[in-house]
């Protein structure tokens, strides 16, 4: 498991930073409507990091993309609900 | 029955270390129950159904009760509900979603003594709070208190009446609920006269009396706003005037009185509390929580048993559900002014 986490690190990396930003910006940004752009770019990169991420992986199955997609569209309801 | 439940909620050799929750068409369902049962409350609780947002519990004599308990803990007589003011409080946040603006003074000029005037309310002493975006009466009241200023209109022991509007309606782009909430303490009498309809419904939008404003400080106050056209949005604490001319505020003491409620650690102390969470809030924060443990444990069992699962990743899962999570809370406060 170690292994295999350490093969995709920069993978990894880049998509904590992305997490890490989001909740960073949200500190400095007090415009909801800014917030809501930034909460929905993050949003809609995660499957697309997800289906790239699993083709490299050469797993990327209808499961793996109906399992991204359905927690992407779980988080566009929430942040629609949020702002 | 523990080794279904067992198989259903954590990784095991027998479902292939995926626990069945965690399946796409587990997480397919659930999304779409969960959406689908948001919709529902929102149904519920607006006749005019926002789709596209939370659930609000906001209601009119919430205020009341709320206001009066925070009055009592600091031995403060409570508050009467005023018919008029309730009227003024109805016209002020008319005028708020007509005129499309977010502060103390509109746009035209128009100040909150002049919806006093309007429906013939003859104050020695007036104060305005306002609050918008919150999902709870109770989660308003608590953002009002945790900022000086607001806090000082709602035990100013001046104050003998109180008049509260709850309105609906689209402002600067977003639907939202609006919370008006006026004080005052009537000219003619200091114990204020009778309260009229205290157990009235909430005030129909009858037409105002319209009567001209007075610039003249006798027999009524004259209604003076001490800044200037340029000065920054007002705040509760230059909006209290009375019939006495008082000194200008300090430079600073507006920024500085509403600065506390900006600050993250304030907001943070309110966001937190779930009496501050609508009813669809905590069924989204439970909801949300429940997922990030399951993927969580989902991720933390796998790697203490060193299985390389060349599937989707839980962790990463849970992280993000975790920033939602986190936006759900913070943003379950809305603004005041």
């Amino acid at each position: 498991m170690n292994r295999y986490f350490w093969q995709h690190t920069l993978q990894y990396f880049l998509l904590l930073i992305t997490i890490i930003s989001v909740l960073i910006s949200f500190y400095f940004i007090t415009n909801p409507q800014l917030q809501r752009t930034l909460a929905t770019a993050a949003i809609s990169l995660y499957p697309l990091w997800g289906i790239i991420h699993h083709y490299q992986e050469k797993n990327l199955t209808l499961e793996i993309i109906t399992e991204y997609l359905a927690l992407t569209l779980l988080m566009y309801w929430i942040v629609a609900a949020v702002f | 029955m523990l080794k279904t439940i067992k198989l259903f909620f954590f990784p095991h050799q027998q479902n292939q270390h995926r626990a069945f929750i965690l399946r796409h068409y587990s997480l397919l369902t659930l999304t779409i129950t969960f959406i689908l049962l948001q919709i529902n409350l929102a149904l519920f609780h607006s006749s005019t159904p926002q789709v596209l947002g939370f659930a609000r519990n906001i209601y009119q004599q919430d205020f009341f009760t709320l206001v009066n308990q925070e009055r009592a803990r600091n031995q403060l007589p409570p508050l009467k509900e005023n018919s008029l003011l309730d009227q003024a409080a109805l016209l002020k946040a008319e005028d708020m979603f007509q005129q499309n603006y977010w502060a103390h003074v509109a746009p035209d000029g128009t100040t909150p003594w002049d919806f006093f005037t309007r429906v013939g309310y003859q104050y020695s002493y007036a104060g305005e709070n306002l609050a918008k975006d919150f999902n709870t009466s109770a989660g308003v009241v608590a953002a009002w208190m945790a900022s000086a200023s607001h806090r000082a209109n709602i035990l100013n022991p001046n104050f003998k009446e109180m008049g509260i509007a709850v309105l609906n309606g689209t402002l600067l782009g977003k639907e939202t609920t609006l919370v008006v909430q006026l004080f005052g303490t009537p000219a003619n009498s200091l114990e204020g006269p009778a309260s009229a309809n205290n157990n009235r419904p909430s005030p129909s939008p009858a037409p105002p009396t319209i009567i001209p404003l007075s610039l003249t400080p006798t027999p009524l106050p004259s209604p003076t706003l001490i800044p200037t056209p340029t000065s920054p949005p007002l705040t509760p604490i230059n909006l209290l005037v009375h019939n006495q001319q008082k000194p200008p505020l300090p430079p600073g003491v507006e920024a500085q009185n509403y600065q506390n409620w900006r600050s993250w650690r304030t907001r943070l102390a309110v966001a937190v509390r779930p009496q501050n969470w609508g009813l669809s809030e905590k069924i989204t924060i439970v909801f949300l929580l429940s997922l990030i443990f399951l993927l969580l444990t989902d991720s933390l069992i796998l790697w203490r048993r060193n299985l390389p699962r060349r599937n989707s990743h839980s962790l990463l899962h849970g992280m993000m559900l975790f920033v939602m999570l986190i936006i759900t809370i913070f943003n379950s406060l809305g603004a005041i002014l």
